[in-house]
């Protein structure tokens, strides 16, 4: 039912493509991101907390649908169907059911429950097109909440010893992950503007997010203040001159890739923590199952590894080339994609 | 177990001094002594012997994650270590955290050395369901024995002299004597009321920082000792109380490796420190300092390997004389008392005396070090003459001038995926009669944007993959520099480069402009 060409993933039935990265007619898109959410398709269709944050992104005059969690319509005779995919708010698998065959397209994902996304689904279908940014047995997660004990501890130590803490993060997604589940009792949170922009739009429509400031409009006499903030800003700020305001500052890294050893060493922060909005190993082989799925579509990441795996596992598995990214690709070079 | 895992991926991840400090000072502040006294231990090299290999841990492992072995490859491959890919491919433990404390895992350690095979397997397993992956990473490094932390013995001192209020010197002195955890207490090794009673004590010693460029400005040279900077191991030679030690710079005793000077031992002076270099000569001529490097590795030094790898200790400097600690003496008056104990000794075979180059002006002091490796050394070392001997580095009383590197013109013919994913290992050839011949390995030397350009060209130009080695079309030029360069029988080539590194592409070279071994060859000085 689905097939891959030079525009993207294709239903023809339905003549609509999925996170297309090539300029088409009709595009389903499954979130946000810039890699998924690309700028010049005639229509759109996301889910409905998509749409805001797309506008901000691609221009307040796109051509945009949103639909909720579950919603079907129909094109063409193909149902098509958004479920929640857990990775960032507002992202979606999307499922499209023709005759009785069900497909479904992952985008991004993870499974555990952020407690800021609504949480992953499993939708049973036969053919599963999944991502596989974390495909390495390698790669496995400690529960959030482990997580972000470290991420407190280290910021109450940074404040009780006169610095600032700057965590670089991506304004969508990472950023508000981070937010959520910071102590704020230990100072305030000051926020980069293009993370304070995509607050802005996503508490407009209703999301619960924690109190943040403005880290633009500081001025002077707030030295004790700054000393015990933490700051969220893009990676591109932090190494920049923007960053001397907060000085003295320790400097920190939230991802998936800060897994490995290799990957904290060469980064230029201070601390690495592991924190991903993409299922690890265990979660992706987890989804993978759920499905029932025969037939497995294997996307950016490791791609050809984890699809061998998933043929020795008994699926009909092979991997595709998409022009999807996975987890912030200038945190890291992304692995080999063949 | 767990502050001793944060401290290790602490030290790891930090890149200054004072971070490296602040994280091993967390833990001092938090740890029990015994733990404090372990953490001494394993960041000065007192580890266990290793219990298994690398391989047995790898299999056990892989059987009891349940992995296909191909994939465990491929991950080690992306990891680039394999106690780190062990340690990440187990199953989260059962238990969230072990209370057990460092010297619990010691224990174990001990144990697993003392255990068969069936034990060390059934052990590990226990050890799987119970601790996390930093804390797998840690014990699967000490039971492998490849546990490397990164603080320098230098940078311990300095943080054990905050925690405990005592100088660093005292410190550094008591750190670096003969002792192991299950010898003494933490107490007894830091807080000993008289640490002189242990005879081997080395001095911390003088350190030289790097000159970049001529003295030729610099006033009175008259001022000044110019001394070669012989190419061998820096070693401090100690006779107190009718007993002789012989410590390496990084403070390990090296005393039993040399058999053939034990009956010479009775001739130092008792109260005799002096500082000096080991080299290697034979028949008036100095051998690489890497086959003096390889007999000293051996555990056990034969006949065989004594007549080939002749060894003497070039003196160049005494810090303690008639049992009185000289360091506070100016230079020239420790030097004048050195040189009266050599010669008096009389054993050139065993102990030389280190002569200063004579220089009267600043043109004389550049000539030598132009001739530095036609005298098989690797520079000169300048010393002020009223200088007393110091631990301070920044003092600029010893300044090191190191000969011009040696460079070649090789071809790119294969690269390697590094661990990881940027760090790529690259090979180089020269020609030998028609033939690209693979000459030296490395990863030094391009910037980030740099190997990323050449990464995007070596896929463009692969020829052959052979696992995580890709061959690739012979027609890049580089241009690569190293400090020195010898004979091998290890390297196909027949030569080893010391530290080379790539200082960039020759693009107006084409593949065969490249050098030939014979150039090479040249360089060897023989």
């Amino acid at each position: 039912m689905l097939s891959f060409n030079e525009n993207g993933i294709y239903c023809a039935q339905a003549d609509v493509y999925i996170d297309p990265w090539k300029r088409v007619d009709n595009a389903l898109i499954t979130h946000a991101h810039a890699d998924h959410a690309r700028w010049g398709m005639k229509h759109y269709v996301a889910h409905k907390d998509s749409v805001p944050v797309m506008k901000l992104r691609l221009g307040g005059n796109i051509k945009i649908r949103g639909v909720a969690y579950g919603e079907v319509f129909s094109v063409n005779g193909v149902n098509i169907s958004f479920h929640p995919a857990g990775h960032i708010i507002g992202s979606a698998q999307i499922r499209l059911e023709y005759k009785g065959e069900v497909w479904v397209v992952s985008g991004d994902y993870k499974i555990e429950d952020d407690g800021l996304t609504e949480v992953f689904e499993p939708v049973k279908c036969h053919a599963f097109i999944t991502e596989s940014t974390f495909g390495l047995p390698i790669y496995q997660w400690r529960p959030q909440a482990e997580i972000f004990a470290d991420i407190n501890a280290w910021w109450r130590e940074n404040a009780d010893n006169g610095r600032a803490s700057l965590i670089s993060a991506y304004s969508l997604g990472k950023a508000q992950r981070i937010l959520y589940g910071l102590d704020q009792s230990i100072g305030t949170v000051f926020t980069h503007a293009a993370v304070e922009n995509t607050n802005a739009v996503l508490r407009k429509q209703g999301i619960a997010l924690p109190p943040t400031q403005s880290a633009e409009s500081i001025g002077g006499g707030r030295k004790t203040e700054i000393s015990r903030s933490l700051v969220l800003a893009p990676p591109s700020a932090i190494s920049s001159a923007w960053a001397s305001r907060f000085e003295p500052f320790a400097t920190a890294v939230a991802s998936g890739w800060m897994n490995l050893r290799g990957g904290r060493m060469r980064r230029p922060a201070d601390k690495g923590f592991v924190l991903s909005d993409h299922a690890d190993w265990a979660g992706l082989n987890l989804a993978i199952k759920e499905t029932g799925a025969e037939r497995i579509f294997v996307t950016h990441g490791y791609s050809e590894l984890f699809a061998r795996y998933l043929r020795e596992q008994g699926y009909d598995a092979r991997p595709v080339e998409t022009q999807f990214i996975g987890e912030e690709s200038d945190l890291q070079a992304s692995p080999d994609v063949k | 177990m767990k502050p001793f895992a944060t401290l290790i991926y602490e030290l790891d991840a930090s890149n200054t001094d004072e971070a490296k400090i602040a994280a091993l000072r967390r833990f001092l502040d938090a740890s029990e002594d015994h733990d404090n006294l372990w953490m001494m231990a394993l960041l000065t090299d007192r580890k266990p012997k290793r219990s298994i290999t690398n391989a047995q841990l790898r299999e056990w492992a892989i059987s009891w994650s349940g992995i296909p072995a191909w994939l465990v490859e491929e991950c080690y491959q992306l990891v680039g270590d394999q106690a780190e890919t062990m340690s990440l491919i187990l199953p989260p433990p059962r238990q969230s955290s072990s209370s057990k404390d460092l010297s619990d895992w010691m224990d174990f350690v001990d144990k697993m050395g003392k255990s068969h095979e069936e034990g060390q397997r059934e052990l590990l397993q226990q050890a799987w369901q119970e601790l996390g992956k930093e804390e797998l990473f840690v014990l699967h490094k000490l039971v492998t024995g490849g546990l490397r932390p990164s603080a320098s013995p230098k940078i311990l001192a300095m943080a054990l002299a905050a925690h405990t209020q005592l100088e660093e010197s005292v410190v550094a002195l008591r750190l670096s004597g003969d002792w192991a955890p299950d010898s003494l207490s933490y107490h007894e090794l830091l807080f000993a009321q008289d640490s002189t009673d242990d005879l081997s004590k080395p001095f911390p010693l003088q350190a030289a920082s790097p000159l970049d460029k001529a003295p030729d400005s610099w006033a009175n040279v008259e001022e000044w000792q110019i001394e070669w900077q012989w190419d061998g191991i820096r070693a401090q030679l100690i006779g107190r109380g009718g007993h002789t030690f012989l410590w390496n710079k990084e403070e390990e005793l090296i005393t039993d490796k040399f058999p053939e000077w034990a009956p010479l031992f009775d001739a130092i002076p008792p109260g005799t420190v002096i500082d000096g270099v080991l080299i290697a000569r034979k028949g008036g001529r100095l051998l690489p300092a890497q086959q003096l490097r390889s007999r000293l590795s051996r555990k056990t030094i034969t006949k065989k390997h004594i007549a080939e790898t002749p060894v003497a200790f070039m003196a160049f400097d005494l810090l303690e004389w008639e049992s009185e600690d000289i360091r506070s003496w100016p230079l020239q008056q420790r030097r004048a008392q050195l040189q009266a104990l050599v010669e008096e000794l009389a054993l050139p075979a065993f102990v030389s005396y280190s002569a200063a180059i004579p220089a009267a002006t600043w043109e004389v002091v550049s000539h030598a070090h132009s001739l530095a490796r036609a005298h098989h050394a690797t520079g000169v070392i300048i010393k002020r003459l009223d200088s007393a001997y110091g631990e301070e580095v920044e003092n600029g009383n010893w300044r090191t001038w190191k000969a011009e590197p040696l460079r070649a013109n090789a071809v790119l013919i294969y690269a390697q995926r590094g661990q990881g994913t940027l760090l790529a290992e690259y090979t180089f050839a020269v020609w030998e009669e028609g033939e690209m011949l693979p000459l030296t390995k490395t990863n030094q030397g391009l910037s980030e944007a740099e190997s990323k350009h050449l990464q995007g060209w070596i896929k463009q130009h692969t020829v052959e993959k052979f696992g995580p080695v890709r061959a690739v079309v012979p027609e890049l030029v580089f241009e690569i520099e190293f400090d020195g360069i010898y004979r091998s029988t290890r390297h196909k080539s027949g030569v080893n480069l010391d530290s080379p590194r790539i200082l960039g592409q020759r693009e107006d070279l084409a593949a065969t402009e490249a050098d030939t071994l014979a150039t090479l060859l040249s360089m060897l000085g023989e």
